[in-house]
């Protein structure tokens, strides 16, 4: 009896286990073959399932998301949409292999629009210029009503336009800038209220009263917490010393361009050391040295623990940083514009031409992949997410600035984010970003901060450098831009096709500008870069030999 | 002062002279657009769906995919002359477009075969310019000055389309490419083929599909090697009024022209249509704070001209300045004034 029992349980047992792990294989394969076949659509219904993924760990993203899916499931029901969280870290890789693999979802966040991100969308997504100019019927009822869905955007969607693809390639959600985070407690304990600094002079006595603070309690208090990311030179140096290039920098439409700083200091008509120069780079001293001592080198993450630990009273922060203060802090946060130099400021003020332009490009972008099943049912989710009234109920759920016009921004702190696209931007370029005075200003410019070089010497240094290395510096930025030729030729073959054959498919007119077609952008973005680079060929060349006078320069000096 | 002075002078001139003879009028000078660009577009009347699904591969990258399905075509034998002349153009170009190492000498080959046995195609000129742009050696180098030679068989392909194929579209791209060939010699005396080969295409086609590049190009060879702005600036202007294809560098291109106009050419009155465009047509864009503030100058200005002159500058209003200025402009480019 007692065998007989034995072996039942042991049979029982085993065959529990068997049925368990069989069952738990059959509905690996059923969920398997359901996503690789049909691409998430259930089975035995007439569901159409989206897939869309982001890099955004935030519950949330999550939970917004998931009320714009039920929301458009409301209209839709014959849709269901899912949505994936993927680890930031590991997104890059996920993604690639998702895209290359041919299991994508159906809407993919792109995180950029240039490099690996730019080959990705050439090679895996679909190009949404022909779709970006039909009009967005989610917006019914709006002062957009009947408006192409690029123009409904800030920025005309600048920010999903892929530009040596010569198509746009990813529709964004949101827009990101960065202003200053304070912690309202502390700022109220030290200065005796908390209303944020009115300008540059009054912000700096806030800093100094800080320090004094933090040397009374003998404490690591800093006044300002700032990360490598967050541009304070560029955002401060232009607003002292915009227009300076004008004459140099006609070629570059007056952007910023070392180049034409070369060209000054080659022809002698332009000098570092100057004034303006001198006092920008005094303004960047003082306010640097209200930062965390390793603000060179920290990244977000550890900005925000000085803040959020109380480490600091100020942190430069973005859009994306207000939920996530407000979330975890301890104490009151508050939001305050950068302050600008008054012009009455005994020390900058004569200088001072106007605060510095913010370019409010889209983001958080998402691309369509070509696998998609139901590529129409994704583009019209994406519509639906970016109508006015929906972006602004998703960016309002995060605190986000909304990307579409007339978007209504409730939240007090957020308004102050709204970007100030009139302002200054011609600015001398004095770090390239790349190359060799790149190399050289990264690990000169902290030398100067710290006080072991003079600004004579940086300068003179700078200076060097410049006669020395222009030339390398601008072959090396060249030989990167060339990388891209062979996609614009590929751009151009394709359209030039388009003209010959119909099979090669229909030609888009007026998906650029007016009765313009891709195959005349193609061979004009081809030819603008042909110009640059034969310009500077020739320039390089008769200035040193004292030939060439710089455009415009001797009305400059008039 | 010195602009004041200018700027009377041209108000006056105008309302007692007259404005100059129109040349064109805008809007009759439209760039031809797509209906010009397809007018040689042809279906093959065989394979069309294999057709098809090969240039859908090759739009998607699949180079490969799309070569064996070409070849497909080509080798059938119920395949009409326009399905071949189509997949050997296709061919051609998967082999020169294949990743990671593309195939130039079976891309020449294929472009060659079309003009070799199918002479009749209006398909040939464009097989010529895939090979001339196959032949072209193009030198990005900084120390490079150009022997004026390494491209003349480029130079040949380019020449023979504008020769022998008037009446084909290619003829434009084929003129914007030999000119570039031209623009890498570097040196002046050399590269001002570049500029006479646009100025007469531009002479004979005005209107041409390309026509905004092909001003831009030759004005940016005036403005920046010969630093001749008489020569360059109206090139720009016109170029300005075609418009870049590009709307996201308008702000930059009208900041230009206005540039060059007013400090160029000294001719303010005209810059100011210039920096309203800015203002009215690139919104939000890096020029726009700049356009404002040197409008401001600039009716700072005129606030000292003669109240009637100033008058008739500001009621001028950007339309009727436009005309005039199109109208000055189609003059000078054909060299009447300004040389």
């Amino acid at each position: 009896m007692r065998a007989w029992i034995k072996r039942w349980r042991k049979l029982l047992g085993g065959g529990l286990a068997t049925i368990g792990v069989v069952g738990v294989y059959l509905i690996s394969i059923l969920h398997v073959g359901r996503v690789s076949f049909t691409s998430g659509d259930a089975l035995l219904t007439e569901e159409k399932v989206i897939r869309i993924a982001h890099n955004l760990n935030d519950q949330r993203v999550q939970a917004a998301f998931s009320r714009l899916a039920q929301d458009y499931q409301r209209l839709h029901p014959e849709v269901r949409i899912e949505i994936q969280s993927i680890p930031q870290r590991a997104y890059d890789q996920w993604a690639t292999t998702q895209l290359m693999g041919g299991t994508p979802p159906d809407l993919v966040q792109m995180l950029g629009r240039a490099g690996i991100w730019e080959t990705l969308g050439q090679h895996y997504l679909v190009p949404l210029t022909a779709h970006i100019g039909q009009v967005n019927p989610y917006n019914r009822g709006t002062e957009l009503e009947g408006r192409p869905w690029r123009d409904t955007y800030i920025d005309g969607m600048e920010g999903g336009y892929f530009f040596h693809v010569m198509d746009f390639f990813s529709i964004p959600m949101t827009i990101d800038n960065s202003r200053v985070f304070y912690n309202k407690d502390l700022y109220r304990l030290i200065t005796g209220s908390d209303e944020p600094p009115a300008d540059f002079r009054s912000w700096m006595a806030v800093c100094r009263k800080i320090r004094e603070y933090s040397a009374r309690q003998r404490d690591v208090l800093y006044p300002v917490a700032v990360a490598q990311g967050d541009y304070l030179f560029s955002r401060y140096f232009p607003t002292l010393t915009a227009g300076m290039m004008d004459f140099y920098s006609i070629w570059q439409g007056g952007n910023p361009e070392y180049i034409s700083i070369y060209y000054g200091l080659a022809s002698k008509s332009f000098d570092l050391k100057q004034e303006r120069i001198r006092v920008g780079f005094r303004l960047l001293k003082e306010l640097y040295a209200q930062c965390q001592p390793s603000f060179l080198s920290d990244l977000a993450e550890q900005k925000r623990f000085f803040f959020l630990q109380g480490r600091s009273v100020m942190a430069v922060g973005t859009t994306r940083d207000i939920g996530i203060y407000k979330d975890l802090a301890d104490f009151s946060v508050g939001v305050f514009d950068f302050p600008q130099v008054d012009s009455d400021d005994p020390a900058y003020g004569r200088f001072y031409e106007g605060r510095s332009r913010e370019n409010p490009l889209t983001t958080f972008a998402f691309g369509l992949s070509q696998a998609s099943r139901n590529p129409e049912i994704a583009l019209d989710f994406m519509m639906f997410c970016t109508s006015q009234k929906q972006n602004e109920r998703f960016c309002a759920e995060l605190a986000w600035y909304p990307a579409i016009l007339g978007a209504e921004v409730r939240d007090a702190d957020l308004r102050l984010f709204r970007p100030v696209t009139e302002g200054v931007s011609r600015y001398p370029a004095l770090n390239p970003g790349h190359g060799p005075i790149n190399l050289f200003f990264e690990q000169n410019f902290p030398l100067y901060l710290d006080g072991q070089l003079t600004f004579d010497q940086s300068m003179d240094q700078l200076a060097a450098v410049f006669l020395r290395q222009s030339k390398e510096n601008f072959q090396f930025k060249l030989n990167m831009s060339l990388g891209n030729r062979p996609q614009t030729e590929y751009n151009v073959a394709k359209e030039r096709a388009k003209m010959l054959f119909e099979e090669a498919g229909p030609v888009q007119a007026g998906t650029v500008m007016g009765s313009r077609t891709p195959y005349q952008l193609g061979l004009e973005i081809g030819e603008m870069h042909d110009q640059f680079i034969n310009v500077n060929q020739y320039t390089f060349r008769a200035i040193p030999e004292g030939k060439y006078r710089y455009p415009l320069f001797q009305e400059s000096h008039e | 002062m010195k602009f004041c002075n200018e700027a009377v002078l041209y108000v006056l001139a105008s309302l007692v002279v007259g404005p100059p003879p129109v040349v064109a009028v805008q809007g009759t000078r439209t760039i031809q657009g797509v209906d010009t660009l397809t007018r040689e577009r042809q279906r093959a009347d065989r394979y069309s769906e294999e057709l098809s699904k090969g240039w859908r591969h090759f739009h998607g990258g699949r180079s490969d995919q799309a070569r064996t399905v070409f070849e497909g075509v080509l080798e059938s034998r119920n395949a009409t002359a326009a399905g071949r002349v189509q997949a050997l153009y296709g061919l051609g170009l998967c082999h020169k477009f294949r990743r990671p190492v593309s195939r130039p000498d079976a891309a020449r080959e294929s472009f060659q075969r079309i003009v070799k046995e199918f002479p009749e195609s209006s398909v040939v000129p464009w097989a010529l310019l895939e090979l001339g742009i196959l032949a072209r050696k193009k030198r990005a180098d900084l120390d490079h000055q150009g022997s004026g030679h390494e491209n003349d068989e480029a130079r040949g392909y380019f020449l023979r389309i504008l020769k022998d194929f008037p009446d084909s579209l290619a003829i434009h791209e084929a003129a914007v490419r030999l000119a570039s060939s031209w623009f890498f010699e570097v040196r002046p005396e050399v590269s001002r083929r570049g500029v006479e080969i646009l100025e007469e295409h531009l002479r004979r086609y005005p209107d041409n599909p390309l026509a905004s590049t092909m001003h831009y190009r030759i004005a940016f060879w005036y403005l920046s090697v010969a630093q001749n702005y008489p020569k360059g600036v109206p090139h720009l202007v016109r170029q300005g009024e075609m418009k870049l294809c590009d709307p996201f560098r308008w702000g930059q291109n009208y900041w230009q022209v206005a540039q060059f106009l007013r400090f160029g050419l000294k001719r303010p009155e005209e810059a100011v249509l210039w920096y309203e465009k800015v203002i009215a047509e690139a919104p939000g864009t890096a020029m726009v704070l700049s356009a404002r503030k040197e409008l401001a100058q600039l009716r700072e200005g005129m606030e000292a001209v003669p109240a009637d002159a100033a008058q008739v500058l500001r009621e001028m209003g950007p339309e009727k300045s436009a005309q005039s200025l199109t109208r000055r402009s189609e003059g000078t480019m054909t060299g009447e004034s300004l040389d």
